[in-house]
């Protein structure tokens, strides 16, 4: 049987053409840091970010602790890393040091995550 | 009797009691390496009150943390296999533990000029102590401890860990009088901490030898049950293997010149040595290659043309027939092995490429050049 030939959408004048969608922030339903609007569940966005790309753990947490070295006690610092060991280790580096864990968010399923932790 | 009640990690263990009368805030700063000895340790201070810090030294020479850089597929499939246990050990016990990288120092101090000597492979046990120790014990006076300790058990590991030896490395590190092995306390002479009742004695133990039955049993007590594998297993210098390619490199090399960038590619890959300043590196596996390519800038590197086979790199300069043994080596470990000839891409360190046509070589020949 042969395809049925997809209809061509009519196209519609930019006078009339919708505003581009707003989507909700995910937070809502999940407890990991929303990957859209960048907020975490308290609305909670990021003071620093650090980016730990290319970088084997523990290399990426001994920046993490660097970095949280020049941050005030209660900032927010997100960690973006493409190692998939500092979903083991930034918790219990966290645990140890008593920081508080935020989560995780898979930027790139199974190649690039954004952590989340906020400063004792 | 039923099995013992499972606990939290962390939680507070029936131990026991603290002095009667309130003591000072007692700080120790101790080697965390996230085995089950260490740990124990820093528990048991933790027991009686003490406030503890761990320290972790990156040396260079730890397989997991190379294993970390190579990402292989079933490694990366269960990130615990690479997870860093002494972060994993800190955060069970509540202890911060603070990483330091001590790669560099340790590879001019300790491995090459060791004073006391290597092991059955080029493992300076007693000079790696004593490094540490001396590490520590800057920290401890740094951060107002007065305790250094450490999870050695008398009589558990040949070179380092016997009465003598463990004197030794007290003396030697600066810390008589300070330096506390709390799973073999009882067994050793006590420290300042425990003369002045700081620590309790009586609550600290007398392990001996070899068995971790004892200190299985403390893991259990203290709730412990996620228990690495021994840590003893995880150094490269302890590899005779590693240890081979690494006096082969030394005895064709000044080795004041040796960098720890050269170190690190000992770990990965078959060697063939095929003159005395020439050497040809190729990986066992895709995560070898991959790891060979990334260290490729500069060097010249071999690989069969198609793509089939290992990918190697070569430390320095091949001439013209140095370059066709190269390319035979890159051939014999291909897919194409079997062939009678095989086209190979030598690279050169300037990214110009040369396509050479040469049979693979025999395997006595490689297996004689194999370090």
């Amino acid at each position: 049987m042969a395809p049925r030939p997809r209809q061509k959408r009519a196209a519609v004048p930019p006078s009339k053409a919708r505003p581009a969608r707003r989507w909700p922030c995910l937070l809502r339903h999940f407890v990991l840091p929303c990957t859209v609007c960048g907020r975490d569940r308290d609305g909670a966005s990021p003071g620093e970010v650090l980016d730990t790309r290319g970088l084997f753990c523990p290399v990426p947490i001994l920046r993490t602790r660097d970095r949280l070295k020049r941050l005030p006690a209660g900032a927010v610092l997100e960690v973006l890393s493409d190692d998939p060991v500092i979903l083991e280790d930034m918790p219990a580096f966290c645990r140890s040091h008593g920081h508080e864990y935020l989560g995780a968010a898979e930027e790139l399923p199974g190649r690039l995550w954004r952590l989340r932790l906020r400063k004792a | 009797m039923g099995r013992p009640k499972r606990q939290t990690p962390g939680a507070t263990v029936p131990g026991p009691p603290r002095g009667e009368t309130p003591r000072e805030q007692v700080r120790a700063v101790g080697l965390l390496s996230g085995g089950l000895d260490s740990t124990l340790a820093a528990r048991l201070l933790q027991e009686q009150g003490v406030e503890v810090l761990g320290l972790h030294f990156a040396t260079g020479f730890c397989k997991v943390d190379h294993r970390r850089a190579l990402r292989r597929p079933r490694d990366q499939k269960n990130p615990k296999r690479l997870r860093h246990e002494a972060l994993r050990a800190g955060a069970d016990a509540g202890v911060p533990v603070e990483i330091i990288d001590v790669s560099e120092e340790y590879f001019r101090e300790v491995v090459l000029n060791p004073k006391h000597g290597y092991g059955s492979a080029m493992n300076p046990c007693i000079d790696c102590r004593i490094f540490m120790l001396k590490k520590a014990k800057e920290i401890a006076d740094a951060q107002g401890a007065e305790i250094v300790f450490t999870g050695e058990v008398l009589g558990q590991r040949p070179m380092s860990q016997y009465r003598r030896a463990l004197e030794l490395i007290e003396k030697e590190a600066g810390l008589e009088g300070r330096l506390l092995r709390p799973l073999s306390a009882r067994h050793l002479p006590p420290t300042r901490a425990e003369h002045d009742g700081r620590v309790a004695r009586e609550h600290l133990l007398a392990i001996e030898g070899r068995s971790r039955r004892e200190q299985l049993a403390l893991a259990q007590r203290f709730g412990m049950f996620d228990i690495p594998t021994p840590s003893g297993g995880c150094c490269f210098l302890a590899d005779e293997n590693f240890a081979r390619r690494l006096r082969d490199l030394l005895s064709h090399s000044d080795p004041q010149t040796v960098t720890t960038e050269d170190v690190r590619l000992l770990k990965v890959g078959r060697h063939f040595r095929l003159a005395h300043d020439l050497k040809v590196v190729l990986g066992r596996d895709e995560a070898e290659s991959r790891f060979l390519a990334g260290q490729a800038a500069g060097r010249w590197t071999c690989q069969v043309a198609d793509g089939h086979g290992a990918f190697g790199i070569v430390e320095g300069v091949p001439n013209g027939e140095q370059r066709e043994a190269v390319a035979s080596l890159a051939a014999r470990y291909s897919r194409h092995r079997n062939e009678m000839r095989v086209e190979v891409i030598l690279g050169g360190p300037d990214g110009s490429t040369t396509r050479l046509e040469v049979a693979p070589a025999r395997d006595e020949w490689a297996h004689s050049l194999l370090l």
